[in-house]
């Protein structure tokens, strides 16, 4: 058992010839996940790694059966794509495109909601059950199999705090990465509620940044309906007000968003809040002891 | 708001303080400036005669608000209003479009959700139906306006302007009742930068303002970089918006001042790794250390090598450069920063300390 995806879970790649789609398809299968088809409008008939490229989802469809897909095409067609991806019936999208419209994000949240997918993204890593299998940009080598369930916004932080974590022989149960937003269609909530269902899951660790609302949305969630220990970091403590540090969701205005706020509403429900990757480790050593 | 349909004041803008009166007596002079505010900091005012206008005019075209130079004086004409409300359809800090509608206009709507809730109605749009009709109704309702069929033109004229415009909101406060009918008295409109509906109207704002204004958009870098400049010696290059927000935080734990924060985006190429260089260092005398924190996912770390290594040899760069270098081709990265004799590490807190240490020790 694992959330989101398992060693079952069988993925369709949208931009599998571009330059990162292809690349990461590699990763992927390297990875050990299985991938089944590919579209790129235009080349359909080609192979990439021996996976066959198809013009139009619906053409794979009608020759494989995927339940995910992963989305790797520029941001100007990137609605399309999910819309297209979407009317295939999937039950996961992750949509790792950044800088769409705000509005067509608006659209693909809207769709994938109404027709019951799971969309997470856009702009993000995806993510990673190590040592099964990865629908997203996770490089494998920073991760080993383990306890700790990490949801994080941005791709690199959950990289770092992952190879900090496998650095200290600390193992991770997955490592989800949804976007630096301000939109997310997979919400930390989301992932931490999944977290808490997952019986490989023993410590949940939330990777906050300054901006928005999500975190204290979060610990409102945590506080009512969360057993499982949990512990967060909070970056961007020491940034300007007013101004993004490379995530448009990253942005403190007037007392909105600051990290004070977000800390002090995730102590109030319980969860152990850190300051650096230093105090995560030990913090999650002293759990996992107590659960353990 | 004119563009789409919306009824605002007739109003005309005006750059130089004698210029002759633009319209009759009274009117409102209103600063046009980069920020918000400028009501409370004195930037609106009405003018009834000659004598007030001038003295207006002068007074404001000389303002500075909040740091922000005055460009130019909007004359609007003074409309007396039965009753003033507030609209607004907003995706900013909510996670779906929202309409907020009040009958307490013409004030700061944070306050009145602060100090009167019930004053409030928030709807949640769907992009694909966008208003529905109850929910109009339920808009009528909380204003308890007369005129039903004018305040549904107006909606459906506001929605065109947030969907079809790529707005991140559009906000009328106050919304007017002059004589029966709405007029947008005071409005703001902040356009997505990535949205392809409004690049026409970008366009010929900038060129307005360039040449009006005396105004100048700050050049934009052409990279995925985002460059942000702070107050300190230490310059810091991120490859992730998390990481770099991270080191920043561990940077002044260690009790270091950071100079600028450079995070280089997606899939980055070496050309990208020399200009972060660039950006950090050039015309930056005061910067005594530089950290560099990679963790490579789609980011190659030989591209990142060859880029820095070669902005170091061509600069000759004699100030410290601590480097974390981990990912996708790490060791194909180490070894041409190994070759070029620069130091790598492994571990993030080792190279915050290794910083902290160099630059304490001068």
């Amino acid at each position: 058992m694992s959330i989101l995806i398992d060693k079952n879970t069988r993925v369709l790649v949208q931009g599998i010839t571009g330059k990162s789609g292809s690349l990461q398809t590699k990763a992927m299968l390297d990875a050990g996940t299985q991938i089944v088809a590919g579209v790129t409008p235009g080349k359909g008939g080609q192979e990439v790694f021996g996976i066959p490229v198809y013009n139009y989802v619906a053409e794979a469809k009608r020759a494989h059966d995927f339940e995910a897909v992963i989305c790797f095409v520029p941001p100007k067609v990137a609605k399309d794509s999910c819309f297209e991806a979407i009317d295939a019936g999937i039950r996961l999208l992750v949509l790792t495109t950044e800088e769409i419209a705000m509005h067509d994000v608006v659209e693909i949240i809207a769709y994938a909601k109404a027709h019951g997918t799971t969309l997470i993204g856009p702009g993000c890593a995806g993510v990673i059950i190590p040592g099964v299998c990865k629908v997203g940009a996770h490089p494998v080598r920073f991760f080993q199999k383990g306890k700790v369930g990490i949801v994080s916004k941005s791709g690199a932080l959950s990289y770092e705090i992952g190879k900090t974590l496998s650095d200290n022989q600390i193992g991770q149960s997955g490592v989800v990465a949804i976007g630096g937003g301000p939109l997310w269609g997979f919400t930390q909530r989301d992932a931490v509620a999944l977290y808490e269902q997952d019986p490989d899951t023993e410590v949940i660790v939330l990777l906050g940044e300054i901006g928005g609302g999500s975190e204290e949305a979060t610990a409102a969630y945590i506080k009512q309906n969360v057993k499982k220990p949990v512990v967060s970091l909070i970056v961007g403590r020491n940034a300007p007000t007013g101004k993004s540090l490379g995530h448009a969701g990253a942005i403190v205005s007037g007392n909105v968003g600051t990290a004070a706020t977000k800390i002090a509403t995730l102590q109030d429900a319980g969860v152990h809040v850190v300051k650096n990757p230093v105090e995560l480790v030990e913090m999650i050593q002293r759990l996992l002891k107590k659960e353990g | 708001m004119r563009r789409f349909g919306i009824p605002v004041p007739a109003s005309q803008l005006l750059v130089c303080a004698d210029a002759p009166a633009p319209m009759d007596y009274p009117f409102v002079l209103k600063a046009q400036v980069m920020t918000g505010g400028r009501g409370k900091a004195g930037g609106v005012k009405v003018c009834r005669n000659e004598a007030e206008y001038r003295e207006n005019a002068e007074k404001i075209l000389h303002m500075e608000i909040k740091g922000h130079p005055v460009h130019g004086l909007l004359a609007e004409q003074m409309m007396q209003a039965q009753q003033e409300f507030y609209i607004s359809i907003t995706l900013q800090g909510v996670a779906t479009p929202t309409l907020i509608v009040s009958r307490m206009g013409g004030m700061d709507i944070e306050q009145v959700s602060k100090d009167h809730p019930e004053e409030i109605l928030k709807l949640e749009l769907d992009p694909f139906t966008r208003l529905k009709a109850y929910q109009k109704k339920q808009i009528a309702e909380q204003l308890g306006v007369a005129d039903r069929e004018d305040l549904y033109a107006l909606l459906e004229k506001l929605q065109t302007a947030f969907f079809d415009g790529g707005a991140m909101l559009v906000e009328i406060n106050p919304l007017g009742l002059v004589d029966g009918k709405l007029v947008a008295m005071d409005s703001k409109f902040v356009i997505d930068d990535h949205d392809a509906a409004m690049a026409p109207v970008r366009e010929e704002l900038t060129a307005d303002r360039a040449g009006l204004y005396r105004y100048r958009e700050p050049e934009k870098e052409k990279t995925t970089i985002t460059y942000v400049p702070l107050a300190g010696n230490v310059g810091m290059i991120s490859d992730g918006a998390g990481t770099g927000m991270l080191t920043l935080d561990l940077l002044h734990d260690a009790g270091l001042q950071v100079a600028s924060f450079c995070e280089l985006g997606g899939m980055t190429s070496p050309e990208v790794m020399y200009r972060a260089m660039e950006l950090t260092l050039q015309g930056h005398p005061e910067i005594e250390a530089v950290i560099v924190v990679l963790v490579g996912g789609f980011n190659r770390m030989d591209n990142m090598a060859t880029g820095l290594t070669q902005y170091c040899r061509e600069h000759q760069v004699t100030i410290p450069v601590f480097c974390r270098m981990c990912g996708t081709k790490q060791e194909e990265g180490i070894e041409i920063m190994q070759e070029n004799g620069l130091p790598v590490f492994n571990v993030l807190t080792q190279t915050v300390a290794a910083t902290a240490q160099a630059v304490k020790e001068g």
